[in-house]
């Protein structure tokens, strides 16, 4: 006769077990610099030990042959702030997809109407956009900018 | 940059901080921040050491964000993030599984793209969405050697580290982490569960 263990297992999978108490100076405001110099704690899953040493200790518990996998992703800042060229009224703008090379979807909070053919201008003049559409409260709006689009985000 | 809403006194060359030497791949709404501890002379002596490197791209969303808000873990459903692995990097995993050779992985992001890449003994998926969800019980497919931050209490990040390393060992070492004062979340310090 077996014993239906999942249920018991289940039973421990409560989010309060997995709770704790974070003294709010321990949370990080500035990175470590340089960055390999942050600390590192060091876990050993079947000696069930914790070691203590720094990020750059790393270069020690990783040997040739081994595959390192890292994420490429990249920020960027989804939510910008400008004005409308013309009047100056402002507009919050928030990008959701990128449809081609500096085309993108958004969604526009903004002072009076926002048509089709607006030009808004971001921070120093470096950027500006063009609204090109509207469908259901997303509009579509094509960059221009002094540099690349990235950089000057 | 956006930087995450804890992180209240952050300076403008630290903003700048907020992203790791190697990123490429626009969209992201946070940076995957176990990368940041890696300078390009600390990745240049790895390769001298002959240690592999091998890139992937999870676009993080609010799905690795939002709270969880029911106390049974497992009603829970992550909002989909968008990944892709390059067929030459894939190859590069696909080479390493099968000569059963170490795969580390840097953060949870990492972790959840190759995982949910991975179908019949390799990864199979070049690009597409996911929601995968990991917390203690899961069996990891792909991952030897994860290396992580401190995450915050009851997120999907600290199941996800917790189902790689055993719930018990996991919070021991955020407890010794914490009276050793180490710096945590983002910017904070680092984790390596082997």
């Amino acid at each position: 006769m077996g014993i239906d263990l999942l249920p018991l297992i289940k039973k421990t999978m409560k989010l309060s077990n997995f709770d704790y108490e974070l003294p709010k100076e321990l949370i990080a405001q500035e990175p470590a610099t340089p960055r390999d110099s942050s600390k590192l704690i060091v876990i050993d899953r079947k000696k069930q030990t914790i070691e203590h040493k720094v990020f750059r200790d790393i270069v020690d518990f990783l040997n040739k042959g081994d595959l390192l996998v890292i994420n490429n992703a990249k920020v960027f800042p989804a939510r910008l702030l400008g004005k409308k060229e013309i009047t100056g009224g402002k507009i919050d703008l928030l990008l959701i997809e990128e449809m081609e090379k500096d085309r993108w979807k958004c969604l526009i909070q903004g002072s009076g109407s926002i048509k089709k053919g607006l030009n808004i201008i971001f921070g120093n003049n470096k950027l500006k956009g063009k609204i090109e559409d509207y469908d259901k409260g997303i509009y579509s709006i094509k960059f221009e900018c002094d540099g690349k689009f990235d950089d000057v985000l | 940059m956006p930087l995450p809403p804890y992180i209240k006194e952050a300076s403008e060359s630290s903003k700048k901080r907020y992203q790791t030497v190697y990123a490429e791949k626009t969209g992201a709404i946070a940076a995957p921040t176990a990368g940041f501890h890696f300078t390009e002379q600390l990745l240049k002596s790895l390769k001298e050491k002959g240690v592999l490197i091998a890139i992937v791209t999870l676009i993080v969303g609010r799905g690795t964000f939002n709270p969880i808000k029911t106390e049974n873990v497992e009603e829970h459903h992550m909002d989909e993030e968008y990944f892709e692995i390059d067929e030459k990097e894939i190859g590069k995993i696909n080479n390493q599984i099968k000569n059963k050779g170490r795969i580390v992985a840097v953060g949870t992001t990492t972790i959840r793209t190759l995982e949910s890449a991975y179908k019949n003994g390799k990864i199979n998926q070049s690009k597409g969405k996911t929601s995968l969800f990991i917390y203690p019980g899961y069996k990891f497919n792909v991952v030897d050697t994860f290396i992580t931050n401190f995450h915050w209490p009851k997120s999907t990040p600290l199941l996800l580290t917790c189902a790689f390393g055993g719930k018990e060992l996991i919070l021991r070492a955020y407890k010794e982490a914490i009276d050793r004062r180490y710096r945590f979340y983002s910017f904070g310090d680092a984790m390596l569960i082997r």
